[in-house]
């Protein structure tokens, strides 16, 4: 059966269907296409405040810290090292709950397209909450205030908001690069760091073996200097004492003076964007990223003259992407990456905001080793209250004492999917490195990545599988993209729950 | 509706009575009663044919000719008659004992469409017909049964059960242990994988590569996951619940079934010994294990050493105090002619009315709740030959 346009542009260009609100079906290009206005005006599940809220806890978190560090030779070592802890911890907490949010607004949000590119320049433009504690705060509001307004405009201006971004400067660890001329340069013993320089012509503009030299990494380097963060984190500072004076050639193009200046960086920014290499490394990458591992050359060079004829405007770009006729065939020739499996697996069993904040009935598996029943109450939740070693006592004899370390509370579904997308091998926020995730389809269709998949379904088809007929549940998850051999297993399924799991993990599913 | 186990619910009844033993005979007095009632699904449909073997019918040997015994070798002797299992043989002191009963040819009424899905839901809700019944006959139970104004039921594993689902408050806990892929579902994985060779390649190396993988497709399969389930069970019906249901899947054996039958049947018999034992002589005594499944499957061996869906099939009856040690119900035959459809074991009984004659034995129900609310349309009376 020929699939329709609905159903190819929910696989291949959001995260299929689901069953609850996150349902929307395309009807035609500019259906998808509008979503990047709608998408972009939704508030954020991540940012439950807003942007600025978020802000100002980044900077009292960083605050606190620089206090801290203030009256450290006041206190004792061991003191130090607690409040220390306490307020890293801090940061933990609430980057842990941002992840969560983060994973909580996809699966729900209704705008499969614009999210689907919001992840793509998120991995484009990576960046790492492991590189400092402070960046498990940093990085929400990265991807909130740089990247997803950006997405649909200029590329120059999203790559100037993504690489003048606070966690781009602390990530690539260009607050630490100084000229070696510059003033701090000659008065310290510090120098230039390439990091940014390199990755943002091999990564992040141009694309690696595009025809640039090492000297051309090292005078963007030099460019950058100056390039740093307010001390509390949050916001980004010129520091004229670090950057390297004089005129820095980049590909053939020369940046700066004997005053350096914040806007030697942007033009250099403005002018790499520009660049035939870049439109043609992006284009690319896009189509890879949607549509083939080996991306059709006559889709590229669509969405290059598109790019060529609007300055670099992504949203004719995505256009010309959604126009062309390979866009929309053959397909499955992805592999979904775990993100996108657990978000498209949870919109799929249809679950909304309330759902995914609550706690399974039963357990979920990780957590329920013993018989760890104590740590529960009637509404699943810990209640740590002192009669708990009456009954560990009582209950010996018919069955195991409870494992204290195992005594965790079960978790809400938008926590299991965070523990997901980690054991599955994408900790959201924590690329592997700047190049971000590799998206190769023999990189996610391993054993390894099977194992972890079915486990996941299984967990969570236990819960709210069986509540599914799993015929109607395969129709409305991969409509006319199921395959005959699929329809077959499916419905001879040995039960509800392993009929819903088998739809999960049909390839088609997995595929895109 | 469900509830998670409450740990204060848990902690004012069973746990504390054990702490403080004055208060144990007044809190039990106030329960309904004594009798209690554990169900036993069996998923995926358990081969009837191939447990209690009719093997005194020399067509069985026709029909099945690698899946059916004599004994002594595969099976051991019941009644010069039928033969169990000697997967399941540790059950035989049980019915050696009185304490175990066999229901032959039965089913829901469920015909034709031989859908693990629509059979399940059948024998769960306890309609006439699919769909007939949204809600599980037990939870409906809950309501007829004399002061159940506290909970009294416990829903044991890893998935909802339908057949506990409704409006009346039911406890569920789930066991701790990774519950590891059963054959049927590790079959249903490689069929879906089939067409698709590179999904096909990864997880035919995931269910060989040994270590961490081993922990889930491992051979090594202990029921230890079934027995701390039955464990937990009995140790719910021994303070103030009265009724629990569990689940044992894996018993959809289309292919290798002399390999794929045993692991299932291995946590069905652990399960039955562990209740046993954990029940204690006394409250064994007041206990009926019921074990269902949603239909058998056909009298003839298929292609793959596995059989294929079925209609009629064997239900358990086990417990402390049933007239056990025989087989129940009427044996329709092997013959052509006496077959459904040609090809299944027809059904002689109504497995509701089984259901429903455990529910009256041990709840005092009365036959229009259990003929009206419980099971619509059936035809229950106190004259039921399932009453034993």
């Amino acid at each position: 059966m020929s699939i329709s346009f609905e159903t190819m542009s929910a696989i291949r260009f959001g995260y299929g269907y689901g069953a609850g609100p996150a349902r929307y079906t395309a009807a035609s290009r500019d259906d998808l296409l509008s979503q990047l206005e709608a998408g972009a005006k939704q508030p954020l599940a991540f940012m439950p405040d807003g942007v600025p809220a978020w802000t100002a806890l980044v900077a009292d978190l960083r605050q606190r810290g620089i206090d801290l560090d203030k009256v450290r030779k006041s206190m004792s070592e061991a003191d130090f090292v607690a409040k220390n802890k306490a307020i890293r911890q801090e940061m933990y907490v609430h980057g842990r709950q941002a992840v969560r949010n983060r994973i909580a607004h996809s699966v729900v949000s209704p705008y499969g397209f614009y999210e689907r590119l919001s992840y793509f320049w998120v991995n484009h433009f990576s960046v790492s909450r492991d590189k400092r504690p402070i960046m498990a705060v940093v990085v929400p509001l990265y991807e909130a205030e740089a990247i997803r307004p950006n997405i649909s405009g200029q590329f120059s201006d999203l790559l100037k908001a993504a690489i003048l971004h606070p966690a781009m400067v602390i990530y690539l660890d260009q607050f630490q690069s100084v000229g070696p001329n510059s003033k701090a340069g000659r008065k310290k013993d510090v120098g230039l760091n390439e990091n940014l320089g390199r990755e943002l012509l091999e990564l992040h503009t141009m694309g690696a073996g595009s025809g640039y030299t090492q000297a051309d990494v090292r005078n963007a380097s030099l460019v950058l200097t100056g390039l740093g963060i307010s001390k509390d984190f949050s916001e980004l500072a010129f520091r004229p004492e670090s950057a390297e004076p004089g005129q820095h050639v980049v590909m053939g193009r020369a940046y700066g003076g004997p005053k350096r200046k914040v806007e030697d960086i942007s033009t250099m920014l403005d002018e790499l964007a520009m660049r035939p290499e870049t439109a043609r490394y992006i284009c690319g990458k896009l189509v890879s990223h949607f549509i083939s591992d080996t991306p059709p050359q006559e889709i590229v060079d669509g969405m290059v003259s598109a790019w060529n004829s609007s300055n670099g405007n992504l949203g004719s770009v995505y256009a010309a992407l959604l126009d062309h006729p390979l866009s929309w065939a053959g397909e499955g020739q992805k592999a979904k990456l775990p993100f996108d499996f657990i978000v498209s697996t949870m919109r799929a069993l249809g679950f909304d905001e309330k759902r995914l904040a609550e706690k399974p009935a039963r357990r979920a598996p990780k957590q329920a080793e013993g018989m760890d029943m104590n740590s529960m109450d009637s509404t699943g939740s810990m209640a740590p209250e002192p009669a708990m070693e009456d009954m560990s006592e009582t209950m010996s004899g018919t069955m195991e004492r409870p494992k204290k370390e195992k005594v965790a509370a079960n978790m809400p579904y938008d926590e299991i999917a965070r523990e997901a997308t980690g054991r599955l091998g994408q900790n959201f926020w924590a690329p592997p490195s700047p190049a971000g995730w590799n998206e190769d389809f023999s990189t996610w269709v391993s054993p390894g990545q099977l194992t972890e998949r079915i486990q996941l379904v299984r967990d969570l088809t236990a819960q709210v599988g069986s509540e599914r007929d799993p015929k109607d549940f395969l129709k409305q998850t991969l409509a006319e993209a199921a395959h005959d051999n699929t329809i077959t297993v499916v419905s001879r399924a040995p039960s509800k729950q392993v009929g819903v799991m088998l739809t999960l993990l049909s390839p088609e599913f997995n595929r895109r | 509706m469900v509830a998670t186990l409450s740990r204060r619910a848990f902690l004012a009844t069973g746990c504390c009575l054990a702490a403080a033993p004055l208060m144990t005979s007044a809190t039990f007095a106030a329960m309904p009663g004594e009798k209690r009632l554990v169900t036993i699904m069996l998923r995926g449909a358990m081969d009837g044919l191939f447990v209690l073997q009719p093997y005194a019918d020399p067509l069985l040997k026709v029909l099945r000719p690698s899946l059916s015994s004599m004994p002594g070798e595969g099976i051991v002797d019941l009644d010069g008659r039928y033969g169990l299992n000697a997967m399941m043989g540790d059950l035989l002191p049980l019915w050696q004992s009185g304490e175990l009963a066999f229901v032959q040819s039965v089913s829901t009424p469920y015909r034709d469409g031989r859908s693990h899905f629509d059979g399940q839901d059948m024998l769960e809700s306890g309609g006439a017909f699919v769909n007939n019944e949204k809600t599980g006959w037990l939870n409906r139970t809950l309501d007829s049964i004399p002061k159940s104004g506290q909970r009294l039921a416990v829903d044991v594993g890893r998935s909802s059960e339908l057949i506990l689902s409704g409006p009346n408050e039911v406890d569920v806990w789930s066991p701790s242990s990774n519950l590891r892929g059963k054959d049927d579902e590790i079959a249903a994985i490689t069929a879906l994988y089939k067409p698709d060779p590179a999904f096909a390649a990864a997880f035919s190396e995931a269910r060989n590569a040994d270590s961490a993988v081993d922990s889930i497709y491992g051979d090594e399969r202990s029921p230890t996951e079934t027995i701390e389930v039955a464990k937990f069970a009995a140790a719910m019906l021994n303070r103030e619940y009265r009724i629990a249901n569990f689940s044992i899947s894996g018993w959809d054996t289309h292919a290798d079934q002399l390999r794929a039958f045993k692991r299932p049947a291995k946590e069905l018999v652990s399960a039955v010994l562990t209740l046993k034992q954990e029940l204690g002589p006394k409250n064994w005594a007041n206990t009926v294990v019921l074990v269902m499944t949603e239909f058998g499957r056909a009298v003839r061996q298929n292609g793959s050493l596995g059989t294929d869906h079925g209609t009629g099939g064997v239900a358990m009856i086990i417990g402390g105090d049933v007239k056990g040690g025989r087989v129940i119900g009427k044996w329709s035959g092997l013959k052509d002619e006496d077959l459904l459809d040609g090809r299944d074991v027809a059904p002689t009984g109504d497995i509701r009315e089984l259901a429903a004659a455990m529910l009256y034995r041990q709840f005092d129900l009365t036959p229009g709740d259990l003929n009206n609310k419980i099971f619509p349309g059936l035809d229950f009376s106190k004259s039921s030959a399932f009453l034993v």
